[in-house]
């Protein structure tokens, strides 16, 4: 029987269908494939296509009892309930160690989700995971099996990752740049934090805080969707409003806040500006 | 609404008659009565009869699609059994005429019962599917096969 050819595009058209691990394998079909597989528009594509993956990061926490180390044993799984990805990491902590526990992280799609526990889901990307936990900021890329340690912020004065409720860090995609990006907030611009000043008689006067500073990390993706972190940069913009930072929700591109006034205000990823 | 008809002529030279709103969902189609308007028999070069058949029987489900909750699980049923009608060759077939006729949600549909059916094969068998020709040399084929391991191992077993 003779096969037939098919034209590029709608082998782009096909293979944005399949998933992650697939098309890994499909690399070894041939040199032009290959490249297909890996020209910027076909990964986009491909990306996007992908948005409906759900994954369920589980997180078991053990603290070893000699050097306060903790050891958590991940595994995430998909929607059949496959397991994809299993890893362990140690992490250094200064508390006093407990009794084990596990600890479920739930279901999470798309939205942005808050556990008060030990660990902080950011949020799910297309097929990446990313979320805080003692060990700083975490990248998880199940389907090509990798976990990065993101390199911690640079500029921040603090950052306890111990309370990583208390971290707030951004995940984020902008289409037009097809690059991931993390920020990470200042955390005393919270509301709850903003210094109050006492003025006459039983009037608090918020203290506005006209500039938001905050530090930007970009992962690219590169040749074969590998992903390419880049360093810090810290980021000055003026921001006239008076942000509840943790009410952070993010979609397409964008996060959105509420502010102390019941405004909600936008940032844009992409402009990296309020 | 108009009952007009048009005749849809194959490569292989199979006639079919079908109503112009069925035909209209080929763009290809839309476009040549856009253009002008006094056509009624189209010649389709690229697509044979027994193809061509398999697409109108698509349009002609699809013709009005209703925006109901019922009528679209209605649908989403019939593009399943109509799918599971065909082996992977004949797949090929149907999706290069969608592409070639212009028939979005065919293409779409198409498109993801290819990539259901393809997504476990081995590379080998992509070859033989696509046509295409391994142009590694050995030694590039095992330094590719080392940068993807992952992908080749059998990892996926679900877990209780």
């Amino acid at each position: 029987m003779n096969s037939v050819s098919l034209p590029s595009d709608v082998v782009m058209e096909i293979m944005s269908r399949v998933p992650g691990k697939s098309l890994a394998r499909f690399r070894l079909v041939s040199k032009q494939f290959r490249s297909l597989l890996s020209d910027p528009c076909f990964l986009r594509l491909h990306h996007s296509r992908s948005r409906d993956s759900l994954f369920t990061l589980r997180a078991l926490r053990k603290e070893l009892s000699n050097f306060y180390k903790l050891r958590y044993k991940f595994s995430v799984t998909n929607k059949a309930n496959c397991v994809i990805h299993e890893f362990k990491e140690d992490f250094s902590t200064h508390k006093r160690p407990k009794a084990n526990g596990l600890l479920p992280i739930g279901k999470f799609t798309e939205d942005y989700r808050t556990h008060k526990s030990s660990i902080r889901m950011l949020s799910s990307h297309h097929q990446l995971l990313c979320f805080v936990c003692e060990g700083g900021i975490h990248l998880c890329d199940p389907l090509n099996k990798e976990l990065r340690n993101l390199p911690n912020p640079t500029f921040s004065r603090c950052c306890n990752f111990n309370k990583p409720g208390e971290c707030l860090v951004s995940f984020g995609f902008v289409d037009a740049t097809m690059q991931y990006k993390v920020i990470k907030w200042p955390h005393d611009l919270d509301e709850n934090r903003t210094r109050r000043l006492p003025a006459s008689g039983l009037i608090t006067v918020w203290k506005k805080v006209n500039e938001l500073k905050f530090e930007v990390l970009n992962i690219d993706i590169v040749e074969d969707g590998r992903l390419k972190v880049s360093p810090w940069r810290l980021r000055r913009r003026l921001c006239p409003y008076l942000l509840q930072l943790s009410s952070q929700v993010h979609v397409n591109g964008y996060i959105y806040w509420t502010t102390s006034d019941f405004q909600i205000v936008s940032f844009s990823l992409q402009d990296e500006h309020p | 609404m108009s009952s007009n008809k048009i005749v849809l002529t194959s490569s292989d030279g199979e006639s079919f008659e079908v109503e112009e709103v069925v035909a209209r969902k080929l763009q290809i189609v839309g476009h040549m009565l856009e253009d002008d308007c006094v056509i009624n028999e189209i010649p389709l070069q690229n697509v044979t009869g027994d193809i061509l058949s398999m697409v109108i029987e698509y349009c002609k489900t699809h013709v009005d699609e209703e925006e109901s909750e019922e009528a679209q699980t209605k649908l989403k049923t019939w593009d399943e059994e109509f799918m599971k009608k065909f082996d992977i060759k004949t797949l090929l077939q149907i999706i290069l005429a969608a592409n070639y006729l212009n028939v979005k949600g065919l293409l779409d549909l198409v498109s993801q019962t290819i990539a259901d059916t393809i997504k476990d094969y081995t590379p080998e068998q992509i070859r033989e599917v696509f046509g295409v020709e391994n142009d590694y040399t050995e030694e590039e084929e095992a330094e590719v096969r080392k940068e993807n391991a992952w992908a080749f191992d059998e990892a996926d077993t679900p877990k209780p």
